[in-house]
């Protein structure tokens, strides 16, 4: 504060501002609200984008935990389908776990599961295959020559793959 | 701009980080998952694969499928004879008599730069994929015992890649970093990294931003994957004591023992037992066999004591070489998916004095993410990032019944402003009493009274009438400026509190602690006062339809009205909550009765029937609306 006795202040008047230094404090301050605008622009843009970018990414953790279900059930309905391939007479007891067996499949069907399709004598592909043993043999190619548990997919996307034996080219 | 991401290019699996948006993420493969296996495979056709689609081939094209050559990196031939006789492919002496892969598939041998080039390839490729952009640079990391020739190869493979490698770091480091850690000044800091196939421990020094390998030391070969070979063992075991077959020789079997036991493993760091089921596990003449066994963490714990106890000699040979006893760490960091298991958790915290460790959501992906915040600090993207502080507790205004109603919860991310319309409780109320608080507790006489004021001059109307805007405005500085306006007159009245983020992090953690113990009693303490607001407004409506219909309401009925409202009062003024619910529910049938008998009315008297309902409103000294 200046003082009571002397109302204009020595400082004030030892630099009195010109029309040159209000421009330049002028071009100052329209500089900074410039730059202060495109931040402002940039934090609001940001904002968005980690909107968007949150939103992907439950959509991505949601698929992601459904599938680690999904893939725990496979192993159930691989446990039911070991228990039809064991040598037993046709009884009502297997004949009903066929049926759970088939509703099971078709439950997981309308969530978008499907089986990969695989046949002994097609070639070896590791997209959908994973191979658990080999045999050397004379073959064009290396072939699927078993499934030993059968992949699915999700929406098209691998789920499981498909574990197969395998004939190597010698 | 393209973006930089940080690598953690591992010895079994390699993972991605960026930040995005100021957090780090981890970016997840073409095939999903957030990790790569660090494995490459030369196949007939001529391809090359990368990753998991590489590994389910590998039983069938062995010699010609890569994988540990991160062991590799960066060494001599001759420094590498027990690595060599433990990978199925073929390392032959280079030029310079370095090590390298000799591929048959393609008649080459290929430096382990090469073949570490084409794993950040595809790991780039993946990155371009997910953020939108092109990847150009990175930072990748490498352990603190890496030597200069096996940093110099580490980078050559970027650059092979395709990528420039701003800056080689240590996986310590990185994880000190994802833990915000280099900020401290003068601490030591212990990193514990326990991995699928190896052990690293590190310690380091921090102070003035600066991070420094003090010591490091750990077993190349050990890690997650003993701990489920061991299971594997006992449950052959178990299983030939039992049926008196070996599982070991059933190769299908055992592929669905070493799955089972993995999960049992990772089962138990959750739960006190486990059940291991494995159906039709094999067969012999009496017919198919299951196997069943039941697990506890003390057993598995037991199984494996061995191992653990491995862990020790390296820590106490890193905190030797760094001249430290244990009482002079100040952090402990858990890095590697199998520091999950409580006992390495336990391990480390009796080793250090019981010191807690820092241990994330996912330990195998603390190095990527510090080697991501690197990436992102290295390109300037920190540099703008204001450090933004968050409210560390509620803050809100008392309604009535002494409730908090809350207008910012806790850990919300300043600035920020909030605005909500409350009401009158009364008719002709002319003033409301706006007092601010701050806690987690359901009743505002728990938390911390931060001020009050009174607006006065409410333009005069029936209770939940008037339109009295509440505005919340935390600026950067943590100064709240709260603000109270009739909407129908335009007064308002304001305070600002300078001191609401002011509380030292112990008081925080005790308030936030506090809310937690008496959750149950605050429940219910809450849901008490919400009843009572209900009844409240029903008996209101109640007198206010037996006031406009006058004479329109049979005596019978009046003074049975009026009876029950007695009753209803008389309860609120007790505890007992189902008795209030009861005679409320009772209260508002006579009241639908009166208002259907309005309607009826209507047409001769033309007046308005009474507003029923009201039971979704919350309602304050001023009321919500």
């Amino acid at each position: 504060m200046a003082q009571p006795d002397s109302p204009h202040g020595d400082e004030e008047r030892a630099t009195p501002m010109t029309l040159d230094k209000y421009e330049t404090v002028l071009a100052e301050a329209r500089g900074e609200a410039d730059e202060l605008r495109d931040k402002y622009h940039r934090a609001v843009a940001e904002a968005e984008n980690a909107r968007k970018w949150a939103e992907r990414d439950i959509q991505a953790r949601a698929t992601e935990s459904q599938r680690r279900l999904l893939r725990q059930l496979l192993e159930v309905i691989d446990n039911l389908e070991r228990a039809l391939t064991t040598p037993a007479e046709a009884s009502g007891l297997r004949q009903g776990v066929d049926i759970t067996l088939r509703q099971l499949l078709r439950v997981l069907a309308q969530a978008g599961v499907e089986r990969i399709a695989v046949e002994s004598g097609q070639p070896f592909d590791p997209s959908y295959h994973e191979a658990v043993a080999v045999h050397t043999g004379n073959v064009p190619q290396d072939t699927v020559v078993a499934v030993e548990q059968p992949g699915y997919l999700h929406d098209g996307v691998v789920l499981r793959p498909a574990r197969v034996v395998v004939m190597r080219r010698q | 701009m393209a973006r930089i991401v940080g690598i953690d290019l591992g010895t079994t699996n390699s993972v991605v980080a960026a930040v995005q948006a100021g957090n780090p993420v981890v970016i997840p493969t073409a095939e999903g998952g957030n990790l790569c296996p660090s494995i490459v495979a030369f196949a007939k056709g001529g391809e090359i694969l990368v990753g998991q689609i590489a590994k389910r081939q590998a039983i069938i094209n062995p010699e010609n499928t890569v994988y540990s050559i991160k062991r590799f990196m960066g060494r001599r031939y001759d420094e590498v004879e027990a690595e060599r006789q433990m990978v199925p492919y073929k390392v032959v002496p280079g030029p310079d008599g370095d090590a390298r892969v000799s591929i048959p598939q393609t008649g080459k041998t290929y430096t382990p730069q090469e073949i570490s080039a084409l794993i950040l390839q595809k790991l780039k490729r993946d990155a371009e994929a997910y953020l939108g952009e092109p990847v150009t640079q990175a930072v990748i990391t490498v352990p603190a015992y890496f030597n200069d020739s096996q940093r110099q190869a580490t980078k050559d493979a970027g650059q092979i890649a395709g990528l420039e490698v701003l800056r080689i770091i240590n996986e310590p480091t990185a994880a000190a970093l994802a833990y915000g850690l280099e900020k401290k000044t003068n601490e030591t800091i212990l990193v514990w990294d326990l991995g699928g196939g190896t052990y690293d421990v590190s310690i380091l020094d921090v102070g003035e931003g600066v991070v420094e390998v003090r010591a490091t030391n750990g077993d190349t070969h050990l890690g997650g994957d003993d701990w489920d070979q061991r299971l594997v063992q006992w449950i052959i075991e178990e299983f030939k004591k039992d049926q008196g077959i070996d599982l070991g020789r059933d190769r299908s079997a055992l592929q669905r023992l070493r799955e089972a036991a993995e999960k049992a493993k990772i089962e138990l760091s959750n739960v006190m037992e486990t059940e291991i089921n494995l159906p039709f596990i094999t067969a012999d003449a009496s017919g198919p066999k299951h196997l069943q066994l039941k697990l506890t963490r003390a057993r598995f714990e037991q199984l494996t004591e061995d191992l653990l106890q491995r862990c020790v000699g390296p820590f106490e040979r890193a905190l030797a070489d760094a001249k430290l006893k244990h009482q002079d760490l100040h952090e402990v960091i858990l890095v590697g998916g199998a520091t999950r298991m409580p006992m390495v958790q336990e391990l480390v915290r009796r080793l250090t004095g019981g010191k807690e460790p820092h241990k994330g959501v996912n330990p195998d992906e603390v190095v990527a993410v510090g080697a991501g915040i690197q990436a992102a600090v290295l390109g300037g993207q920190m540099k703008d990032v204001l450090l933004l502080d968050v409210t560390p507790l509620s803050l809100g205004v008392e309604t009535l019944g002494g409730v908090m109603t809350v207008l910012i919860p806790r850990n919300t991310t300043i600035p920020t402003r909030k605005t909500e319309i409350f009401s009158t409780a009364e008719d002709n109320q002319s003033a409301v009493d706006i007092k601010v608080y701050q806690g987690e507790r359901p009743i505002a006489a728990d938390n911390i009274l931060l001020g009050q004021f009174r607006l006065e001059g409410i333009a005069s109307g029936p209770r939940g009438q008037p339109q009295i805007e509440v505005t919340f405005d935390i600026d950067s500085n943590g100064i709240l400026n709260v603000s109270a306006r009739d909407k129908a007159t335009g007064k308002e009245q304001r305070i600002t509190i300078t001191a609401s983020t002011n509380l030292s992090k112990q008081e925080v953690e005790r308030l936030v602690k506090d809310a937690e113990r008496y959750a149950a009693e605050d429940r219910r303490r809450r849901e008490l006062a919400e009843v009572r607001n209900q009844a409240d407004t029903l008996i209101y409506q109640a007198e206010k339809a037996l006031r406009e219909m006058g004479d329109g309401v049979p005596l019978a009925d009046r003074s049975r009205i009026e009876a029950q409202i007695n009753d209803l009062r008389q309860a609120m003024s007790g505890e007992d909550l189902a008795r209030i619910r009861q005679l409320t529910e009772v209260l508002q049938q006579m009241v639908s009765a009166l208002a259907q008998q309005a309607y009826a009315g209507q047409a001769q008297s033309g007046g308005t029937p009474p507003r029923g309902g009201g039971g979704d409103t919350v309602e304050g000294e001023f009321r919500e609306v």
